[in-house]
């Protein structure tokens, strides 16, 4: 029973992960060159906002669902799992560089969240 | 003179949004708990509905406000900022919901912390060199 919510969490996770880097690539591809409102015109028409909003949507109501069962000082840090997921996540789709003291702070971050899981 | 000031005011009003999506997230996170802890007489009651319309709202005047933020600001110093969140969170869970800080609590939190500063500033070298392109 309680294994469902924190496995629900998990999916916030991914979700929130996912809308982070698909508002990012959809920035990355609409990028100014000279307009900035342009470029925000140019991203809410594109499918990476279409994306982002879906996943905000229903990572919001598991949210939700999640916040009536778990405390929210235990809870909202798990959230931070996704300052690790994001920038793995980034390292494969947007080819950023990762380097030794960022996957400290990926394996540091994971460590504090079972801390607080605990 | 007159460019100086127009590069500072290019940097501070990112961040100010930046501070308010931060205050609005809080708010709403902390009004979400409140109104999903609240539910008591069931799913459709009329009190739900406004306090869930009104927790929303605010979460979403928090979104609004990142997006704008990102726009300008990199997601290398926004995100680090965002973990302020955790500070408020953990404050208002206390005063608001009595729920139990223990030492474990704020040790993982503060470890998180960390961790986020570690994932972030190297990358801070790119940073320096898009405030060199806004000079130019």
């Amino acid at each position: 029973m309680n294994i469902i919510t924190w496995l629900l969490l998990m999916l916030v996770v991914l979700l929130g992960t996912t809308a982070n880097l698909s508002l990012k690539y959809g920035f990355h591809i609409s990028s100014p060159i000279k307009g900035a409102s342009a470029s925000i015109r140019n991203l809410l028409l594109s499918r990476y906002f279409l994306i982002w909003f879906i996943c905000y949507t229903f990572m919001t109501i598991l949210w939700l669902y999640v916040l009536r069962i778990i405390p929210l000082s235990q809870a909202f840090p798990v959230l931070g799992l996704m300052y690790a997921l994001v920038p793995i996540a980034s390292r494969y789709v947007l080819k950023e560089e990762i380097i030794f003291s960022q996957w400290l702070g990926i394996s540091v971050i994971i460590t504090g969240v079972v801390l607080v899981v605990n | 003179m007159k460019s100086v000031s127009q590069v500072s005011r290019f940097q501070i009003i990112p961040y100010i949004i930046l501070f308010v999506s931060i205050l609005f997230s809080i708010s709403g996170q902390l009004l979400m708990k409140h109104t999903m802890s609240n539910m008591n007489e069931g799913l459709f009651t009329w009190s739900f509905i406004q306090q869930l319309v009104l927790s929303i709202t605010v979460y979403c005047l928090g979104i609004a406000n990142w997006i704008l933020a990102l726009r300008s600001v990199k997601l290398s110093i926004a995100y680090p900022l965002t973990s302020l969140n955790y500070v408020g969170i953990l404050f208002g869970s206390y005063y608001f919901f009595n729920e139990v800080i223990t030492p474990t609590r704020i040790a993982g939190v503060m470890t998180i912390f960390l961790g986020v500063l570690l994932v972030v500033i190297p990358l801070k070298f790119s940073i320096v060199n898009s405030t060199k392109s806004i000079d130019k």
